[in-house]
């Protein structure tokens, strides 16, 4: 598994989508979830499944006709990497005031 | 499942590489057919599609030299390509009134031949940069963004202009023309494009052997006189025929309609003057810009006498082109003046050069390119080098 170059709000947004549902996810239901238009998320399963953070499947169901659905799940490294990747993006856009205020209450106190 | 809709993913497929063409064509039309059911708009999808055919990278699992070299001269040769068609196609604005790209005016064969030729380089230019941008697997998702963009500047004002010279019956003022849309949009979308390539096609910095300042000095100063020369030539020409519009009426007999033709005349004169002045300060000042960014090109450290040749060719071409665009101001809607001999030589010239500076310089030139799929940077010197891996 590679780690990802560039981690921005969308590909935050689409991770977070996979940690936090309980079912397989095919990209209609990802494009739903993260709230995120197709064009960014497409370009992010591609991406993440390029890196190797989630694999993917056709649909077993043989009973809906027509085009398979192309299922998408994490990857046992993917899972890890994911929830590094939401917490550090958390991180870095905390606000960086909350020091200040502590240290105010502190004297305060 | 709207048939536009599935018409454009089928069409979004196809641009992909073949191994994963089935794959996606599959997927979108299932997230097709699903979308109205989880409250999504096929349309959406649609444009999902497209965007990813557009920026999808084509990563090849490892890229040997003599492939990386041919991947990239190919992106090269797609980005000036499609950089010399939008180019000439924006650059077919200051002949409008004289009938866009081919002209009205086909005086003789040659100027004909060369119309011609330049509407087919327009036509096929783009075609060819799209074929050798999306067919070629390992080009960048920012080139081929570039020459995306570069294709809808391009195409967007062909048409924009085709649809200009049809409508000329219907006297549209001017701000309503598509035109007026169109050509800065196109503008936009070249600068865009521009930054796009120029992160990818980062220039290497010449070595001491290619920086000989005398020779280098020598070049910038020639292609600055050049310039100011040409911005000097045109602004005097245009003076004169600015000025020249009002004594063609004197040499007729003064009847009441040529009376009236001659206050009419004097009217609009009065009316456009500070408009062109302002236009002819523009163009000077412009010029005189450009003129010293020229000579200063010489003096800086990524100058080598071949790229400020380009430079000093280029900015002459443009103010050529530009002087055609003052022409057409000049002209006040008739085309009288705009397509005078002389002057549509000198624009098929100007856009000759340019078009060919512009592939000699991007599309054949030697360049770093960084490709998908390979950390390296190569060069088509590595090719054949002793420093190739």
């Amino acid at each position: 598994m590679q780690p990802l170059t560039r981690v921005t709000p969308a590909t935050v947004d689409v991770l977070r989508t996979f940690v936090e549902s309980s079912d397989t996810l095919w990209g209609l239901l990802v494009i739903r979830e993260s709230g995120r238009p197709a064009g960014s998320v497409y370009p992010i399963l591609e991406r993440l499944e390029s890196m190797g953070w989630v694999t993917s499947h056709w649909e077993a169901d043989d009973s809906r006709p027509g085009p398979r659905r192309r299922y998408y799940e994490l990857t046992e490294g993917g899972v890890v990497a994911a929830h590094e990747a939401i917490a550090t993006f958390a991180a870095a856009r905390r606000p960086k005031t909350a020091p200040s205020v502590i240290a105010t209450s502190a004297v305060t106190a | 499942m709207s048939v536009l809709s599935t018409v454009i993913v089928r069409v979004a497929a196809s641009l992909l590489p073949v191994r994963s063409r089935a794959r996606y064509r599959e997927q979108w039309l299932a997230d097709l057919r699903d979308a109205p059911e989880l409250g999504i708009g096929t349309a959406e999808i649609a444009a999902g599609s497209i965007a990813f055919a557009m920026t999808h990278g084509r990563a090849l699992p490892s890229l040997g030299p003599a492939r990386a070299w041919t991947v990239a001269a190919r992106a090269r040769l797609a980005v000036g390509l499609s950089l010399s068609a939008a180019v000439l196609a924006i650059s077919q604005f200051p002949t409008l009134s004289a009938g866009g790209l081919t002209g009205n005016t086909a005086y003789d064969f040659t100027t004909f031949v060369a119309s011609m030729l330049l509407t087919a380089l327009g036509i096929l230019a783009p075609i060819a940069a799209l074929i050798a941008a999306f067919a070629t697997a390992g080009v960048t998702r920012r080139i081929r963004l570039a020459v995306a963009l570069l294709v809808l500047a391009s195409t967007a004002s062909v048409v924009g202009g085709a649809i200009d010279v049809q409508l000329w019956w219907i006297s549209l003022p001017w701000p309503l023309t598509p035109g007026s849309f169109v050509y800065p949009l196109a503008i936009v979308l070249v600068a865009v494009a521009c930054v796009a390539a120029w992160r990818e096609f980062r220039p290497a910095e010449p070595t001491a052997s290619q920086r000989t300042r005398p020779q280098l000095l020598l070049t910038s100063v020639v292609g600055s006189i050049l310039v100011v020369t040409a911005v000097i030539v045109g602004f005097v020409h245009a003076v004169a025929l600015w000025e020249a519009r009002t004594p063609l009426i004197f040499g007729l007999p003064f009847s009441e309609p040529n009376r009236a033709n001659f206050e009419e005349w004097m009217t609009l004169k009065v009316q456009f003057e500070g408009l062109v002045s302002t236009i002819l300060g523009a163009w000077i000042v412009i010029g005189i810009v450009v003129a010293v960014i020229v000579s200063l090109s010489g003096l800086s450290r990524w100058a080598t006498t071949r790229r400020v040749t380009a430079l000093s060719l280029g900015a002459l071409c443009l103010s050529l082109l530009s002087y055609g665009l003052v022409l057409v101001f000049l002209s006040l809607g008739s085309s009288v003046i705009a397509s005078t001999e002389p002057v549509e030589l000198l624009l098929l010239i100007a856009r000759w050069s340019l078009v060919a500076l512009i592939v000699i310089m991007v599309g054949g030139g030697r360049r770093r390119i960084s490709l998908a799929g390979s950390e390296a940077s190569l060069t088509p010197r590595l090719h054949s080098s002793s420093h190739m891996p």
